[in-house]
């Protein structure tokens, strides 16, 4: 059985992280997954690609200029896990909110079970259920490969293409349905190493982001599917400064590291 | 030593040599140089031993980017593993990343550690008909959850095993922060941990191993594996081993060798002469190479600061080398046994000196500076005798070089001398007074001096706490029990006190690994749960497969199921066994034969300023507990070098002040003496600040050294003054020379060692080695102002001839010693009333036996006496002079005994000769007795007066008035008259009257002042006698009669030899007086060498022209 294991073995892999977790909270050794990346990073790099895509093709720059207009955005969504540790991918509903430059609030069930959030210097992944908030520093001066991943996402905001080329290989793109998808691949090898390739799917007639699908090392993806998505909605400044109840456990998973 | 004996003698010394070298370890544990009792360093030593960390070498990787690092660390622990003759186990990133798998067990163990409500807890979640509704929990998180954390454990712990009981999680995290870290923030600085496949028993295996591990790095690296850019450094304790093992060597290779070219330049520069200077360096290698020898015998292993010892012994050593050819040279004696009787006694009195001043380091509390003392000292004196014996014959078979004649004394142009001199002396001390009011050399608490100076592996160590750890080193605390239980009771014990102390602010945060140690009555009670839990595997396994979970996804539940299922079969204490767990838990917890031990680390807070801040250390179990760390045993160790410093300094001072006032004699010198310290020790204390050097554990014992070493110069320059008559000039072109060769060779010897490896003894080295340059430039420069101006006026110095002036070094001594006066006699005579004889005896044996140790030049001066009695065999005469001291101090009781007016009859034994006495009686003429210093000469008195004869004693002028009155008043008491001869020429007149009137008068015949000394012969050989008894024969007419009183058994025998016939006549002329006190000499003759060893003579006796 620790063959299979072990054949599972990617860059970075869940049974690592699950590693990782067994003794961070049993043993004691404190160490903290880098799962984190798997989930935050993707979040992000959502709204970042949503914002910067662009493409050597004449389709795609049309996408990228339309992006300029976009100040703040909401869409509901279908989010699909498809985990390898389970035979059948899972489902859940919520809602996204985004606001220029780049802050977000996911809020996945109903009633919500998680919220994301994403402010200037900091990202909160709040479980109200369980009353418990995890804290990711994103400050400037916070190192890391965590904060690399961040920064990798959003020091360029690219404003033109040879400024995505920079940074992403367009390895595939694909016309259906008056939905353009492209693939795209991180030309870091650091940022390869979390997330081999990033999939977006937007209409070719209003340039409106339709889906997004991030592949994870081990195979694991995570889809987004956007419907009832609003063009620059007016958000209360509320929605990226949730307030944090004093009852409360907030844990800074990444401190330290 | 007869020469039959020599061939075997020397092949004994080899074979010791041979032995000593074969058994000669290196010692390069830092922690053995420290004072074992200390529990700071005890515990460090329990953690060295049994810690794993403490054995594994670690490899840091800096890289300009994360692929580069994390390819280089993972490219050099692939190959290391490899090697599994060499490599036990090469870990690059955590192991729960590398091999996940292996986590389960140390899961289930945690679990079975648990209190048995708390695990039997696990019975419900496993509960056949909670399956389901656990499983669904859990997709439902998997789907909505956004924590990383949570969707990685879940995705493959679907039953949250992971999720252990607070109590243990909670204690869990903060323990080991630090030690798990293999990668800097940014990743580009990672390290690699490699276990040896078996502990390096001695540091050339260390070494070996060492050089294997870098050259598969280097292969590595040859593959280009690894980017060119990316640095690669090595720390831990194979590193260590291996840099201080080479940095011993290479510091005695590079003390020595620069000790032995300045040797050779100084050499050159005075003597210009290739033979004596390579015969010199051989005999010095012979010394270093016996010193090692005995170093090997007597302590199996030399520690890396006592390597130090060489190039300090080197510097010393070669002094007494120099001193004898200096000697030889300017005498031009080409007899080297008269070079060495003359020499030895200063030459040996110096090495046990010196070997003394080191030997008191032993009470410096550092056993490795101890050790470096005991080595010198035995070196010293090693290299004493080697020279003295071994230097000058073969020097001396061929034509000695000869020195020109020494220039013709004038006067010291004093003015212009005198007055520089002070000036310089005001100008540096002002100077110095100032540097310090500005700078001064603070105390270094920290233990750098224990550390190499510059040192790649201690640079990487300090990369790895820059990258990957807190900036504070955190203190270790060790905790040992006999068995588990009792380990954990310990730690249960000292948790409050830490928490008392982080909460009182003292401590910044603590960690214990109490939830990682195995409860025995835990893991029994749960072992029936634990196989219930087993049981229900193949259910749970396939409720998880019916409610979507892949196979791979349970394969942590089933593994922690088998743990269990083991675990429950056990009958002993379980500890987890596999590589990950012991991973683990060799970095917290150790056993030897008798001992758990366990690691726990202690984050003190930063504010030092906080003089409580240790205070809660003291509330800690003694037993089995130790609280240690590099941090805080700077400040442990200065502790117990400043309580034993005093044990050092005040021996050492009252040495210092011992040596001086054996050699000077005279309050004005010693202070002097003093004074050249006190001003060498201000120079050397602002150079110190100047250079902004400070003291530290090692080199704060310089000071004691320093005393030693320093006086040296003050005392040779004054004695030298002495001899010249206070020419200055004179005085440092003869001694200057050979004080400068001796200085320089001191000052290169405790040099060199500043090009050490390690940092403390770089920094002894630098203080001793400047200490001894100020030494010897105040005492050169500005001391023979100072004696100019103080001491120069003495008259004990002025009335003296200079061949006579006392004490000149190894030069006879022409004055009686300074213990013969009033002071002294008094409180003989004081003691002796209250004192038993018997008790008094003991005493005077002591103090005999002291004085001639101590008192070499008065030994030698006696010695010499003796000689020519003995046709000059040395030895006898040594055996004879060492009698003679006892004898003296019998005689010296008992004459108290007899002047405190004790009965003293039972102290007069037989007699011979009476019948004499009577007939020179019955003549009527007058009785001249006349005595040489043999016995006990005052005794006739009192044998006399109980025979009705009053006696009257002529005697020369005591020490001082109040000593002649005290004796004249002691004589009285027996009814005896003192007559003092001075230099008044009409005593001489009422001595004759009395005789003329028959008077008995009693005249000591040798040792005469000089109006009255006339050469004659005694032992072939030209002795000084009094003229006296001849003068007053020729005046009065009286009878000669010839008396001595020897000590013999418990009991003085009075002997009185028949008279010596003379013609009154005859004796008008000069020559027939002189005759006859030939005649007088020549009848004491066979009882003076009867009695040798009574024959008190105390000041040279012979003509110093015949004196070698």
């Amino acid at each position: 059985m620790k063959s299979e294991i072990e054949n599972l073995k990617p860059e970075r892999n869940p049974i690592a992280e699950i590693g990782t977790a067994t003794l961070a909270s049993a043993s004691a050794f404190g160490f903290q997954s880098f799962g984190l990346r798997i989930s935050g990073i993707g979040l992000f790099l959502l709204m970042a690609v949503q914002t910067f895509a662009a493409d050597s093709t004449a389709l795609i720059s049309r996408w990228l200029n339309a992006q300029t207009n976009l100040q703040t955005w909401s869409a509901d969504f279908v989010q699909t896990r498809t985990l390898k540790s389970l035979a059948q991918p899972l489902t859940a509903k919520g809602h996204v909110w985004f606001a220029e430059p780049n802050r977000f609030r996911w809020e996945l069930g109903n009633p919500p079970q998680t919220i994301a959030v994403r402010a200037r210097d900091e990202m909160l992944v709040i479980s109200p259920r369980l009353k418990h908030v995890e804290r990711y520093s994103l400050a400037e001066n916070q190192a890391g490969p965590w904060r690399d991943a961040m920064a990798l996402i959003e020091a360029g905001f690219p404003r033109s293409q040879s400024d995505l080329e920079s940074r992403f290989r367009i390895t595939a793109q694909s016309l259906t349905n008056e939905v353009c998808e492209i693939s795209l691949q991180p030309k870091s090898a650091s940022a390869r190493r979390l997330m081999p390739e990033i999939k977006i799917s937007f209409s070719t007639n209003d340039f409106a982001l339709r889906a997004t699908e991030l592949q994870f090392a081990d195979g694991s993806t995570m889809r987004n599917d956007f419907t009832n998505a609003v063009l620059n909605p007016t958000l209360d400044e509320s929605l990226f400064a949730p307030k944090i109840e004093s009852d409360f456990k907030v844990v800074e998973p990444m401190k330290g590291k | 030593m007869t020469h039959r004996f020599r061939p075997l003698l020397w092949l004994v010394c080899l074979a010791l040599i041979v032995a000593g070298l074969l058994r000669l370890r290196f010692d390069v544990e830092v922690l053995n140089l420290l004072p074992g009792e200390v529990p700071a360093v005890q515990g460090l030593k329990i953690y060295q031993e049994h810690f794993a960390n403490a054995r594994e070498l670690v490899i840091t990787i800096q890289a300009n980017d994360p692929e580069q690092a994390e390819n280089a660390a993972r490219a050099i622990a692939e190959r290391l593993r490899l090697k599994t003759n060499l490599v036990a186990e090469a870990t690059w990133q955590p192991p729960w990343l590398e091999n996940p798998g292996q986590s389960a067990e140390l899961i289930a163990y945690l679990w079975l550690n648990q209190p048995p409500q708390i695990f039997s807890s696990l019975t419900n979640r496993f509960d056949p008909s909670q399956l389901s509704q656990t499983l669904a929990a859990t997709r439902e998180q998997l789907a909505t959850s956004m924590s990383p954390g949570e969707i990685g454990r879940l995705s493959y712990d679907p039953f949250g095993l992971t999720q252990l009981p607070e109590s243990t999680a909670n204690a869990a995290p903060s323990f080991g922060q630090g030690q798990e870290l293999f990668t800097s923030a940014d990743g580009t600085f990672r390290i690699v941990f490699v276990q040896a496949t078996e502990i390096q028993k001695s540091y050339r295996d260390s070494l070996k191993w060492f050089d294997a591990i870098k050259n598969i790095v280097a292969e590595v690296r040859a593959d280009q594996s690894i980017a060119p850019e990316v640095q690669i450094g090595y720390t831990g304790g194979p590193a260590f081993v291996s840099e201080i093992s080479s940095g011993m060597q290479s510091d005695l290779t590079k003390s020595v060798g620069s000790t032995v070219v300045i040797i050779v330049l100084l050499f050159w520069w005075a003597h210009r002469r290739f033979k004596p200077l390579l015969w010199l360096l051989a005999l010095l290698a012979l010394v270093l190479c016996g010193t090692l020898a005995s170093g090997g015998l007597i302590f199996g292993t030399v520690n890396v600061v006592s390597v130090g010892f060489a190039a300090i012994l080197l510097g010393l050593a070669v002094d007494y080398g120099l001193v004898l050819y200096h000697e030889a040279l300017h005498a031009g004696i080409t007899d080297f046994r008269t070079i060495r009787r003359m020499l030895a006694p200063s030459i040996l009195w110096s090495a046990v000196t010196t070997s003394g001043a080191f030997l008191i380091l032993n009470f410096g509390g550092l056993p490795g500076l101890a050790q470096l003392g005991s080595l010198v000292a035995i070196g010293v004196l090693l290299a004493a005798i080697v020279m003295l014996n071994f230097f000058l014959p073969p020097l001396l078979r061929g034509k000695m070089p000869q020195v020109g004649e020494a220039k013709e004394i004038k006067p010291a142009s004093l003015q212009t001398q005198s007055t520089l001199g002070w000036i310089i002396t005001g100008t540096v001390t002002l100077a110095a007074l100032i540097i310090l009011s500005q700078t001064r050399p603070v105390l270094d608490h920290s233990t750098n001096s224990l550390r190499p100076k510059s040192s790649p592996a201690y640079s990487a160590m300090e990369q790895i706490k820059t990258h990957l750890a807190r900036a504070e080193e955190p203190d270790w605390l060790l905790v040992a029990g006999t068995n588990e239980s009792e380990l954990i009771r310990k730690l249960e014990a000292v948790q409050p006190i830490l928490t008392g102390a982080v909460s009182n602010g003292q401590l910044q945060q603590f960690t214990l690994p109490l939830p990682l140690l195995p409860r025995p009555e835990n893991q029994a009670a749960n072992r029936s749960t634990a196989e219930q839990l087993a049981n229900q595997r193949d259910a749970v396994l396939a409720a998880a497969t019916s409610n979507g979970f892949t196979s791979n996804s349970i394969v942590f539940t089933e593994n922690v199921f088998s743990a269990w299922n083991k675990m429950a079969d056990a009958n002993s204490t379980v500890w987890p066994t596999n590589p990950l767990s012991r991973w683990i838990f060799d970095k917290v917890t150790a056993r030897d034969a008798t001992n758990i031990y366990a690691l726990g680390l202690v984050y003190s807070t930063t504010n030092s300023a906080n003089v409580d801040a240790h205070s809660w250390s003291a509330n800690l179990p003694r037993d089995g507990v130790w609280l240690a760390g590099w941090s805080r045993l700077g400040s442990d160790l200065l502790d117990v070098v400043e309580h034993d410093f005093w044990r050092v300094l005040l021996p050492m001072t009252v040495l210092l002040l011992v040596s001086l006032w054996l050699a000077f004699r005279r309050i004005t010198e010693v202070i002097l003496s003093l004074a050249t310290l006190i001003l060498s020790g201000l120079c050397l204390w602002a150079f110190m600040g100047v250079l902004g050097w400070s003291w530290n554990l090692l080199n704060l014992l310089a000071l004691p050294l320093l005393l030693g070493a320093g006086v040296d110069y003050s005392i040779h320059l004054q004695l030298a003054l002495r001899r010249h008559r206070g020419n200055i000039s004179e005085t440092r072109r003869t001694i200057g020379r050979a004080l400068l060769l001796c200085a320089g060779t001191t000052v290169a010897g405790f040099g060199s060692n500043a090009f050490s490896s390690n940092a403390g003894l770089a920094s002894l080295g630098l203080v001793c080695a400047a200490g001894i340059a100020f030494a010897f430039l105040t005492s050169y420069f500005l001391l023979p102002v100072w004696w100019k101006t103080f001491a120069s006026s003495d008259s004990t110095i002025s009335s003296l001839p200079p061949t006579e002036i006392p004490p000149s070094g190894s030069a006879p001594l022409a004055t009686p010693s300074s213990l013969y006066r009033s002071e002294f006699w008094r409180a003989g005579l004081w003691i002796v009333r209250i004192v038993p004889r018997r008790l008094c005896l003991f005493i005077a044996h002591i103090f005999a036996g002291i004085y001639w140790l101590l008192a070499r030049s008065r030994r030698e001066t006696v010695i010499e006496n003796l000689l020519p009695a003995l046709n000059h065999n040395r030895a006898e005469a040594v055996r004879k002079a060492r009698a003679l001291i006892h004898q003296f101090a019998v005689k010296i009781v008992d004459l108290w005994l007899y002047e405190a007016g004790a009965p003293i009859q039972q102290l007069l034994g037989e007699a011979s000769g009476w019948e004499h006495f009577e007939k020179a009686q019955r003549e009527k003429r007058g009785v001249l007795l006349i005595t040489p210093h043999l016995g006990n000469w005052e005794f006739g008195g009192p044998w006399l007066t109980p025979r009705g004869v009053t006696l009257q004693v002529i005697t020369l002028a005591e020490p001082g008035q109040t000593f002649t009155q005290l004796r004249q008043a002691s004589r009285a008491r027996w009814n005896i008259e003192t007559l003092v001869i001075g230099n008044d020429p009409f005593a001489f007149l009422e001595i004759i009257k009395r005789l003329e009137s028959g008077a008995t008068v009693a005249l000591l015949v040798d040792r005469p002042p000089p109006p009255t000394a006339i050469e004659v012969e005694l032992f072939g050989k030209p002795f000084a006698a009094s003229i006296s008894a001849a003068e007053l024969a020729r005046a009065s007419g009286c009878t000669l009669l010839p008396v001595y009183i020897p000590r013999s058994g418990d009991a003085y025998a009075a002997h009185i030899l028949p008279p010596i016939e003379y013609d009154r006549a005859s004796l008008r002329d000069r020559a027939n007086r002189q005759k006859l006190t030939q005649e007088i000499i020549n009848a004491f003759a066979p009882a003076i060498r009867q009695h040798l060893d009574q024959w008190y003579h105390f000041v040279p006796i012979w003509p110093p022209s015949n004196k070698s």
